[in-house]
């Protein structure tokens, strides 16, 4: 009958592992294998008369494949292979009390040791790149648009942060506890070379705490991973006037009503998260008959966000001026993604500007090379507001930014 | 050479050189010289002699001759006699010193 225990002991903990083998073997359990990385640190062990005499022992495993024939050989002097821990270890057991101990001296153990270490501090330079390439998107933007990260996750906190927090937790699990192992095989190779055999550490029962700390973070991932797939954080249509409480611009708003107006498109949606409770996105596209008779078509695109402070709104303000830029091809490949246009895409100048109503202003300018006008993206914050206004439609582009500005101040921040 | 970059050997590894000075050896016949040997007082286990084996190979110290079963044969190489010669005056040395030393 198998009966299964929970490890108590450390992998990295040579000793700890051993004493623990043989306190099962003293109370007549005998090791049956040794669990895959996927068990939870439940170990299987069988009642067996003849385990309260004898031994069990850890070798630790080389890079060498010749295994069975050390096995043969270890089986002529009385020691049984039993199973191996994770190619780590091998575990040996012997049942004559006359057969010699395995490793009669500690050098030669530290000797076995040594290519495990090797096989570590390799973990050690593999890990850190396995990740950064998982995450080679993220890292790109780390160093291409370090301001949109933060801004995105405050955009989208109610997932994104605690996301994140899971991540980086998970990114820090997986470089500290090579690591960790590293060192201590290290320590452990340096007694064992000086003739000290090592003391068990402490049982803190961290196989299973281990397993359990991992369970509980990848389940957050599936739970993110649902909810984002689900839309429930997804923007959310404007439906009747009271829907639209929040300071914003139309098309008609910048066009005397002789003019006429033919929308295609109209547009407003709204999201929330924890640390931008209000974030409202409008995108209307027209066509005006202007004064002298020509019809025109145009746009206008407004994000208007509430944030909890003013430092968190600052930061969305960078975030989006710095993410207009990289659309807005400072970077000359967004042309290529110009296709619908079929026109070309000349950015112009992005500067900061003075404006007695908003804290901070960005004005990026670019044109198409089919029209005469250069278009307009204001970015700008006014206390915890920030606002990424577009448009195309206007003869004085800071026409639809002042009759937003005026809005803007009337608003309880 | 091999022996003065690695430094003294450690016991179990002067008496595996040792037992083969004579003549080739398998590992059951390596534990019973090295027992014989001393006495007892030296017993090689397993785990150290199947790991000094394999670390005298990798570093041409010995060589295997012949395989037969399960049993494998190894063969001193001129490199691993110039190791244990250079084990053996180091030793010799510490013996002389201390001969030296000693009080009357």
């Amino acid at each position: 009958m198998t009966v299964k225990k929970w490890l108590p002991c450390s992998m990295w903990d040579f000793q700890g592992l051993e004493d623990w083998l043989n306190e099962q073997a003293a109370n007549g359990y005998a090791l049956v294998d040794w669990p895959g990385f996927s068990d939870i640190g439940r170990i299987p062990f069988e009642k067996d008369p003849t385990a309260p005499g004898a031994r069990y022992r850890l070798e630790p495993m080389d890079d060498k494949g010749n295994w069975k024939e050390r096995n043969e050989l270890y089986a002529q002097m009385g020691w049984r292979y039993v199973t191996q821990i994770h190619q780590l270890y091998t575990v040996y057991r012997c049942d004559d009390p006359q057969a010699p101990e395995l490793y009669t001296d500690p050098e030669s153990l530290a000797l076995t040791l040594k290519k495990l270490v090797k096989r570590q501090r390799l973990a050690l330079i593999l890990v850190p790149l396995w990740i950064a390439f998982l995450l080679r998107d993220g890292i790109y933007q780390l160093f291409t648009e370090p301001a949109v990260i933060p801004m995105n996750i405050i955009l989208g906190a109610d997932l994104l942060l605690p996301f994140t927090l899971v991540l980086l937790a998970l990114i820090g699990l997986e470089i500290l506890l090579p690591i960790r192992r590293f060192v201590l095989f290290r320590r452990l190779k340096s007694q064992l070379a000086q003739g000290m055999i090592p003391k068990a550490g402490k049982r803190r029962y961290q196989e299973p705490a281990g397993f359990f700390l991992s369970l509980v973070l990848v389940s957050f991932i599936v739970f993110w991973l649902v909810q984002s797939v689900s839309g429930r954080y997804d923007f959310q249509q404007l439906e009747g006037p009271e829907d639209w409480d929040f300071p914003h611009i139309t098309l008609a708003d910048v066009l005397s009503p002789a003019q006429g107006l033919q929308l295609e498109a109209d547009n407003g949606s709204f999201q929330h998260s924890w640390l931008a409770p209000k974030q409202y996105h409008i995108y209307q596209k027209g066509t005006a008959v202007l004064a002298d008779g020509t019809r025109q078509t145009g746009f206008i695109t407004l994000r208007y966000i509430r944030t909890l402070s003013p430092t968190l709104a600052e930061m969305v303000y960078r975030g989006a001026v710095q993410e207009r830029l990289e659309d807005f091809g400072i970077y000359p490949d967004i042309n290529d993604l110009n296709v619908l246009h079929q026109s070309v895409l000349i950015f112009l100048e992005s500067r900061e500007v003075e404006h007695p109503a908003f804290h901070r202003l960005t004005e990026i300018l670019y044109q198409f090379d089919d029209e005469e006008a250069p278009r307009c993206v204001y970015v700008g914050q006014m206390g915890n507001q920030v606002i990424v206004l577009s448009t195309s439609l206007s003869q004085n582009r800071q026409e639809p930014l002042e009759f937003l500005a005026q809005q803007l101040s009337h608003s309880v921040p | 050479m091999g022996g003065k970059s690695r430094g003294p050997l450690t016991e179990p590894m002067f008496y595996v050189l040792m037992s083969f000075l004579k003549r080739d050896m398998c590992g059951t016949e390596i534990t019973e010289f090295v027992e014989r040997r001393t006495g007892g007082r030296v017993r090689l286990g397993p785990g150290t002699l199947y790991t000094l084996l394999g670390k005298f190979q990798d570093e041409k110290l010995i060589e295997e001759t012949e395989v037969d079963g399960r049993k494998r044969t190894y063969h001193l190489t001129s490199k691993g006699r110039s190791v244990y010669q250079e084990e053996l005056d180091r030793l010799r040395q510490c013996v002389q010193d201390a001969d030296e030393e000693e009080l009357p």
